[in-house]
């Protein structure tokens, strides 16, 4: 899409690495254009009048003039901060997955505003929520939707029979849930208890705000969490670098709830 | 003149090559300083080649700070006039030389050669923490000041390193984040002012 030669927008910072001297080259997600990579003049520089507006997870309007390579940001001014989540290391390593991934699942200059506005109260909700883990569960699943990669979880994705209760597959090559007579179609296949499907289709679908209110027992997280990881994994075909980093400073460390698993 | 595309002599394209891989190195930048050596008298090229050549061969990490060093230790971890029971914690060696123009810090520094950047895949075992936590065993050190950039990045490296060092050490500060001399109020962010003014202090 032509952009004009000076246009203003909304954008949260994704990323954000040093450039020249004092600039710096950032990716940002902005409501009405998608993701883009523009530069910010001199932000290093502690007397910057940009550089605190444009530090990554913070929101800010802006101003950015088209140039022959790369955008300029000319002015920016905060909207949100976030500073609750930025004051905590366990849910800033939350948000900070929660930015590579929007980053990750989004093409340069495709616009999608439901993503934006996902990302927009996702850094909220991580930022107050008691239960940083569940909601991003939620905003992985929503994220997923929003950018046409959501898992089937109603029928079986090859032959769409209807599931039979605790008798399903889960399959990230297959892109859903599988019956046990398509299982061999797809070695990844692992199986899933109805559990966590029911939490999954629940997530995938709920609203941040009831989505934190679902009460879910340890080792049922850890499945549901092995599945989403699981599929963003065949999706990016990578791991998700920030993964690493939020399981060191995470609380709901996996090895903690082993001995609580009694079912 | 001949249309077709000339090659730079194998040396001149190497040499290009070889600047192109440094920082803020285009390719216009790397052919102008290659042919610009080309002019230049034998002794200074030489000159250059060598001072390359000391950087690489003669620098060593101080065991101590793991500051970038002539000697092991440093001379800042030898001097007797430093403060031993301070330990200012930075990301670059460059760090070092800011606060240093500063004269008002006495203590001893450690250089942790990076900050924790977890969508870059640069967690805090890719820092020279194991060596600070090392440094702090021993119980003389009173007080640890994180002086980390005062970015995200920085930010969560010093919180990092906070939760990590707090049962070892006394008291673990912070550098203050505020308003910046030479800045203007109005163009300040909300979280420097927030900041600023969280820090504020009696006359």
């Amino acid at each position: 899409m032509p952009r004009p030669h000076v246009y203003n927008t909304q954008a949260i910072v994704l990323r954000s690495s040093p450039l020249g001297e004092a600039d710096r080259l950032l990716t940002i997600f902005t409501s009405d254009l998608g993701k883009l990579r523009v530069s910010a003049r001199g932000v290093r520089r502690p007397t910057s009048k940009l550089g605190g507006h444009l530090d990554p997870l913070t929101c800010s309007a802006i101003t950015v003039a088209r140039g022959k390579t790369l955008d300029t940001i000319t002015s920016a001014d905060t909207l949100k901060s976030f500073l609750p989540l930025k004051s905590d290391l366990e849910r800033l390593a939350h948000g900070l997955y929660l930015a590579e991934l929007v980053d990750a699942l989004n093409p340069l200059e495709a616009p999608n505003s439901s993503a934006y506005s996902l990302l927009l109260e996702g850094l909220e909700g991580l930022g107050g929520t008691s239960n940083p883990d569940l909601l991003l569960r939620h905003l992985e699943l929503r994220l997923l939707a929003h950018t046409g990669f959501l898992p089937e979880l109603h029928s079986c994705v090859e032959c769409h029979a209807a599931l039979t209760p605790g008798n399903h597959l889960f399959s990230p090559q297959a892109g859903g849930v599988l019956c046990p007579t398509c299982r061999p179609l797809h070695a990844d296949a692992v199986h899933l208890s109805v559990e966590a499907l029911k939490v999954v289709r629940y997530l995938s679908s709920a609203t941040g705000e009831s989505a934190i209110r679902l009460r879910v027992p340890k080792p049922l997280a850890r499945e549901v969490a092995g599945l989403t990881s699981a599929f963003l994994r065949h999706v990016l075909e990578r791991e998700v670098r920030s993964l690493a980093f939020l399981r060191l400073v995470g609380h709901g460390a996996p090895d903690e709830a082993v001995s609580s698993a009694s079912s | 003149m001949n249309s077709d595309f000339l090659p730079a002599a194998a040396p001149v394209a190497d040499l290009i090559e070889e600047f192109h891989k440094l920082p803020g190195i285009g390719s216009k930048s790397a052919q102008r300083l290659t042919y610009y050596l080309v002019r230049m008298p034998q002794e200074e090229a030489r000159k250059l080649a060598e001072t390359i050549l000391a950087v690489k061969e003669r620098i060593i990490f101080c065991s101590q700070c793991q500051n970038i060093s002539e000697v092991d230790p440093c001379p800042i971890c030898t001097n007797p006039e430093r403060d031993r029971s301070m330990i200012c914690v930075l990301e670059e060696p460059l760090d070092v030389l800011a606060l240093e123009r500063t004269h008002c810090y006495k203590g001893l520094y450690h250089v942790l050669h990076g900050a924790i950047s977890p969508m870059n895949g640069i967690g805090p075992e890719e820092l020279r923490l194991r060596e600070l936590l090392d440094r702090l065993k021993d119980g003389s050190v009173q007080e640890v000041v994180l002086a980390t950039n005062p970015n995200l990045e920085g930010e969560a490296t010093a919180m990092y390193i906070h939760r990590l060092i707090s049962p070892l050490i006394p008291k673990v500060t912070r550098l203050a984040r505020g308003l910046p001399v030479g800045g203007d109020l109005e163009y300040a962010d909300e979280v420097t002012l927030t900041r600023a003014f969280q820090g504020r202090q009696e006359f």
